[in-house]
């Protein structure tokens, strides 16, 4: 009696482990999948940022603000002559 | 007994069942194997090739060089090209005119390519398309109509750092320069992953991950892109304006051996495949040696001081104002008569720097060049870097002993002439240069005493406001430096028609924060001397540089200068 309820347990065991396995293989699917868009995200964004920050460098670009400064407002560099240092 | 009868309990009506249950099982899986060779193995063929297990590589964008304030220097943003299969497409005029419309072509130019390619799988569109026309043609999903993703290199300060950043190649990997010497750390490692994928090799299911993706690192540079800015619009103007072949300009903080800027012209724009031509590929500032000429005579000065017997007031006599070396003979401009050391600096005087060097063991005159980093490279790791030459003194005959003091036969870099001066500038320290962020790097060195460093570069601050780097004067500040103009071999022979225009500099001379040196080849305008046309270059980028660093001015250039040192130095900390 006493071993065929061992061999019960051990029936139970082995059915609870092919659930566990199966169930485990899904999860580590689903993680999978998960963290493959979550990458896929933050590759794309951070595309989207090179995008930004390129264009804002672009805009920014000392060649760009010199030559808008000069033609568009008519600005120039001052003598260091009339440069005057305050503290 | 009991065990006896147990023993011999009957099996068989057991064995029987088992061997039936087991006959079933065999006939109908037997039968099963037939079923699916004969009845159905078309549809079976038709779903394995429909879905099939592949390994896909995971793309990884490649890192972004900034400089030290952030601003980027070289940024990879996804293009996507488009490709049509024409067999698709051929019938149906609806479709091909929307197509023409979104990437705004022309409708009979696309007509026409695709009739006349009309047999083929596939045929390349454009690699231009942009993010929004790729997304509208994905919404219309048009059959026939496929997009690859690509990443592009852009330069944002294009020409400016063109040789030091360098560019990379279609598939994004670094060819010239940083991007080059860099390449690893910048692309990262791609991944893979298993995937289902159906008979139009669409992803259907992504199974498992076999290899992370490590993305591309960004990138630090030591370079101030400000300052680059200014080095290379200065340059640029100065080559153009005396007509000299090329020109190089390099900013350093002697302090820490950060290069600050780095810049040649002329120069390339890396965003242009067609500017790419190899002859302007070459990062002179790095790869080019030059005899450097006068701008070496304040290392005779420090070996003088080194020595012991020289003090900066001691005096040296120049007349005739040349002096034979066997059938040789070194010359000065003029006679300057009897000169201290700072004299000889402010006159630039060849025959007293001879005096000073024949008064010294070659071995001596050998190691203050060897101590200053002549003669070896400078830690940089930039592709092609020279070492220069600096033969053993024991090879040295006297003329070439002489010549050593003043800058001929042995060459330098413009990056080693520039870390030569920071020894001067920081009080004696031999230090490795760096130009990006956080890379390993040498420990500084002792090369000279500090005594010897203050009072060499008091000298230099006399040579430029009462000497020949009058050019490099900088308003609000005490400028030290000192000129040099090196005569060009031609044929081995020395000419008088090329010339190299030299200018290294020190800023501010009271408490030192930036080393320049400036090298312009060939000038062949009306001026053509270091001080008339290189020195106005370093006092031009001093003057932007000092502006965007927030360096504060010291002692007017408007107040006189008098040749003793106490008294040109101000109390640390002074403003005026």
């Amino acid at each position: 009696m006493k071993t065929n309820i061992f061999v019960l347990f051990l029936a139970i065991c082995v059915f609870a482990s092919a659930l566990a396995l199966v169930t485990k293989r899904e999860e580590t699917r689903n993680f999978s999948k998960q963290l493959e868009k979550v990458e896929s995200q933050r590759r794309a964004l951070k595309q989207d940022w090179a995008r930004l920050i390129l264009r804002q460098s672009n805009l920014a670009s000392h060649s760009r603000v010199e030559q808008v400064a000069r033609d568009a407002l008519g600005m120039k560099l001052p003598e260091p002559k009339t440069v005057v240092s305050t503290k | 007994m009991n065990l006896q009868r147990k023993v011999t309990f009957d099996f068989r009506n057991r064995r029987k069942a088992v061997l039936a249950l087991f006959s079933i099982m065999s006939v109908v899986l037997i039968w099963g194997a037939i079923d699916l060779q004969i009845n159905e193995p078309v549809d079976l063929k038709k779903r394995a090739d429909s879905r099939s297990l592949r390994i896909k590589g995971v793309p990884t964008d490649r890192g972004i060089i900034f400089d030290k304030n952030k601003d980027p220097l070289a940024v990879s943003v996804p293009h996507y090209a488009l490709e049509v299969d024409p067999r698709k497409l051929i019938n149906n005029e609806e479709h091909q005119n929307r197509i023409a419309t979104i990437i705004d072509w022309d409708p009979e130019k696309l007509h026409k390519i695709i009739s006349t390619k009309k047999n083929r799988k596939g045929i390349p569109l454009t690699r231009k398309l942009t993010k929004e026309q790729k997304k509208t043609l994905s919404e219309i999903g048009i059959d026939g109509v496929y997009f690859s993703e690509y990443s592009k290199r852009h330069y944002p300060t294009s020409n400016v750092t063109a040789h030091l950043i360098g560019f990379t190649d279609r598939d994004d990997r670094g060819q010239e320069g940083i991007e080059k010497l860099y390449n690893a750390t910048l692309q990262g490692v791609a991944g893979e992953r298993r995937v289902l994928q159906d008979a139009s090799r669409q992803v259907v299911k992504s199974l498992q991950i076999i290899k992370p993706v490590e993305p591309g690192k960004d990138l630090y540079l030591t370079i101030h892109a400000g300052v680059q800015y200014a080095a290379y619009r200065a340059l640029e103007k100065a080559v153009i304006k005396n007509q000299a072949s090329s020109g190089s300009v390099v900013v350093m903080n002697p302090n820490n051996g950060n290069i600050l800027a780095l810049t040649n012209y002329p120069s390339f724009n890396p965003n242009i495949s067609s500017e790419k031509q190899a002859h302007l590929y070459r990062n002179r500032a790095v790869t080019d040696k030059f005899e450097p000429g006068s701008t070496l005579k304040p290392f005779t000065i420090a070996m003088a001081l080194e020595g012991g017997r020289y003090a900066p007031e001691t005096t040296v006599d120049t007349s005739p104002g040349a002096i034979a070396i066997g059938k040789s003979k070194v010359q000065d401009f003029r006679d300057y008569g009897i000169l201290s050391l700072t004299g000889i600096l402010r006159h630039s005087s060849n025959v007293g720097s001879t005096k000073l060097a024949f008064d010294h063991s070659p071995e001596a005159m050998w190691n203050i060049l060897w101590a200053v980093g002549l003669g070896e490279k400078t830690g940089l790791k930039l592709n092609g870097e020279a070492r220069g030459d600096l033969t053993s003194h024991v090879k040295w005959h006297p003329f070439e002993h002489a010549t050593h003091s003043f800058g001929y036969g042995m060459t330098v870099t413009t990056v080693q002439l520039a870390r030569a001066y920071s020894v001067i500038a920081n009080g004696g320290w031999l230090v490795s240069l760096d130009v990006v962020r956080g890379a390993p790097s040498f420990p500084r060195v002792r090369a000279i005493k500090e005594s010897t460093a203050k009072s060499v570069l008091d000298m230099l601050v006399v040579a430029v406001n009462e000497g020949t780097g009058k050019n490099a004067r900088v308003q609000g500040f005490n400028v030290a430096g000192k000129t040099g103009t090196a005569r060009k071999l031609l044929d081995g022979e020395y000419t008088s028609k090329a010339h190299m225009a030299l200018f290294a500099g020190i800023m501010p001379a009271d408490a030192p924060q930036l080393v320049s040196v400036v090298v312009i080849d060939e000038p062949r305008g009306e001026h053509y001397t270091g001080g008339q046309v290189a020195a106005p270059v370093f006092s031009e980028i001093m003057n932007e540089a000092t502006r965007l660093l927030n360096i504060e001015p010291g002692t007017s250039v408007g107040q006189p200068v008098i040749e003793n040192f106490a008294t040109i130095r101000p109390p640390l900390g002074s403003a005026f």
